[in-house]
């Protein structure tokens, strides 16, 4: 391959636009106090509630985004289509309208809300809410990805496994699923980290009490001045994941592709 | 094992198929591309359903009105260009993989599947995983996973053709074995007379989604009668009507002499088939001669091996084949547009009826 050469510097200073802010909050990150920083009680509040949250959120996504995922990748109508463009737009939404969404519809005054609250169901500022606002931003990752697995790897496998006797629900157990591991993996990866870094939707439909809806970026953001080393420290620990998840996620695609290959 | 027929239509693919397959045989179906041949085996394994009529497998109708059987429940085994071995399992696991969906226990499936993996000299290979195997062996390993669950009928949809040719004839002889020899009723797909005259006792031959020919193999491919068929074999066919015992006259109102094994009837349609090998093609009219010849214009001229393939047109546009040494179509000079007389000799044309 033989590029111009002058491509380097443009190049070069898109690497540096990327690099350069990462560095600039490793720099100022007080690490020797790291760990008391995190282990204050607003802190490990706001750790533990992304943490849980955001295992339910992806828990959530595969149990009904996997399904969608597998049903699209096998469907080529019209409505597959208007699915698939509706599933994406929350990937393309500003996370705020998702949120202002969500309220207007689960609110207590909202659409479903205001029958929901004559049960009894309140949604709003509630955990519940913000897990949903994770869920409505973080699922179509997967769904993207894994559709996109399903669809590169063919419908060859399950047309063999059918030949040799397995029911249809035998061979997404026992093929269809097994197959896809990988991507079904590194796309929980992404719905995970995506739901992690949520911040806009969550804001605007479950408020901000710290241990019930206040999440890691919601108590940095309240931080970044009252406080700038714990925001700094908890910062830390979202790029550290972030880090992680693409790690994962490429670890899992070249072995997709190793196997793919051979 | 299980006699088939199929007397199905699908509109969509053009397809208007009726073919049977007795029982313990094997039936071959050639064809050019896209006329239907994989449509058939679909028909037949399930994943194509027919707009109408019948498909049955022994006394049991799985196509037809009102029923249709899923590909599970067929107890066929398919067999295609690609092994398709499932690459989460082991080579034991992907052969033993039917038995298990079918609900035998995981140790008998696992003693059988070891069984029908040394049946196909793969014993060794058990505890491998399935991408680690190479292509031959793939090949080998899903010959035994299809087999495994002893199929009432068996789809082999060009199991050789995506083989590298150093392997393709062990594979061949290791379906003949266990396909034919062991007197499965087999539909087998394809490209190549070697595979159908190993494989299989009769001949389908497959044009426009309707079968057009059939009957044993030896016959039809020794008596060609469609240029798909010739092809095939690599002989030239032209049909005409045959006006002597020994004569055929063609469209172009050429006559060609040849040997006929059987009485032709009078103005019935014939056809006069001889090997490209048989042709010598001049540039000036032989004279005097008493053997065949008929006027030719150039269309194409190729290597092939230490030979040249010449092909050319007749007056009606009928093609014919003729293999030269590379010497003689450099000193005739030969070239594509050039007029030439081509020249067989009566003792090389087979005339048979159409």
């Amino acid at each position: 391959m033989s590029l111009p050469r002058w491509l380097l510097l443009p190049a070069g200073l898109a690497v540096a636009f990327v690099a350069l802010p990462l560095l600039g909050l490793l720099v100022r990150v007080p690490f020797a106090d790291v760990p008391t920083l995190l282990s204050s009680r607003s802190s490990l509040d706001a750790l533990g509630l992304s943490l849980l949250t955001c295992l339910i959120a992806t828990a959530i996504s595969l149990l009904i985004g996997l399904p969608l995922a597998l049903v699209l990748a096998r469907s080529d109508g019209r409505l597959a289509g208007v699915v698939r463009t509706l599933v994406t737009i929350p990937m393309v939404l500003p996370p705020v309208v998702a949120g202002l969404a969500l309220l207007i519809t689960f609110g207590r005054r909202g659409v479903l809300g205001a029958p929901l609250s004559v049960l009894g169901i309140e949604v709003g500022f509630t955990t519940i809410a913000v897990v949903m606002a994770q869920v409505f931003v973080a699922m179509p990752f997967l769904i993207t990805s894994v559709e996109g697995a399903v669809r590169a790897s063919g419908s060859g496998y399950e047309g063999a496994a059918a030949t040799l006797g397995a029911s249809p629900t035998h061979a997404l157990r026992r093929v269809t699923i097994p197959l896809l591991a990988p991507s079904i993996a590194s796309g929980a990866a992404l719905t995970f980290a995506r739901a992690l870094g949520e911040f806009g939707a969550t804001i605007t439909f479950a408020g901000s009490l710290q241990g019930t809806t206040r999440t890691l970026p919601l108590e940095i953001y309240m931080l970044r001045e009252l406080d700038t080393d714990s925001a700094l420290a908890l910062s830390l620990v979202l790029i550290v994941v972030a880090g992680l998840t693409v790690a994962v996620t490429g670890w899992f695609s070249r072995r997709t592709v190793r196997r793919g290959i051979s | 094992m299980s006699a088939v027929t199929v007397s199905a239509r699908v509109a969509a693919r053009g397809l208007d198929a009726q073919l049977k397959v007795s029982e313990g045989r094997v039936l071959a179906l050639v064809g050019p591309n896209g006329a239907g041949k994989s449509s058939i085996l679909q028909l037949v394994g399930g994943q194509l359903r027919p707009d109408a009529g019948t498909v049955t497998i022994g006394d049991e109708v799985v196509s037809g009105p009102g029923v249709h059987v899923p590909v599970h429940r067929r107890r066929i085994a398919v067999l295609e260009q690609r092994s398709l071995l499932f690459e989460h399992l082991s080579v034991l696991d992907n052969v033993a993989f039917g038995l298990r969906a079918r609900g035998v226990p995981s140790d008998e499936a696992s003693q059988r599947a070891l069984t029908e993996l040394e049946a196909v000299g793969c014993g060794a290979l058990a505890d491998s995983r399935a991408w680690e195997v190479s292509g031959g062996q793939a090949q080998r390993i899903a010959i035994a996973r299809a087999l495994a669950t002893d199929p009432r009928l068996v789809l082999l949809d060009e199991p050789l053709a995506a083989l590298d040719v150093s392997v393709a004839p062990a594979i061949r002889s290791l379906l003949r074995a266990r396909v034919r020899d062991e007197g499965r009723t087999a539909l087998l797909v394809t490209h190549d007379a070697v595979d159908a005259l190993a494989l299989a006792d009769a001949l389908a031959v497959v044009e426009d989604g309707r079968v057009v020919d059939v009957g044993p193999v030896a016959d039809l491919l020794s008596r060609p009668r469609t240029p798909f068929v010739a092809d095939l074999v690599g002989v030239n066919l032209l049909a005409g009507v045959a006006s002597e015992v020994d004569t055929v006259t063609l469209p172009t109102g050429e006559r060609v002499v040849g040997v006929a094994d059987g009485p032709l009837g009078r103005r019935r349609d014939a056809i006069a088939s001889f090997a490209p090998a048989a042709v010598a093609v001049h540039t000036v009219e032989p004279s005097g001669s008493p053997r065949n010849h008929l006027r030719a214009t150039v269309t194409g001229i190729e290597p092939r091996g230490s030979l040249v393939r010449l092909t050319a047109d007749l007056a009606d546009g009928s093609p014919v084949a003729a293999d030269l040494t590379l010497a003689a179509s450099v000193d005739e000079g030969l070239v594509p547009g050039r007029d030439v007389w081509l020249v067989v000799k009566a003792a090389q044309v087979a005339l048979y009826p159409r």
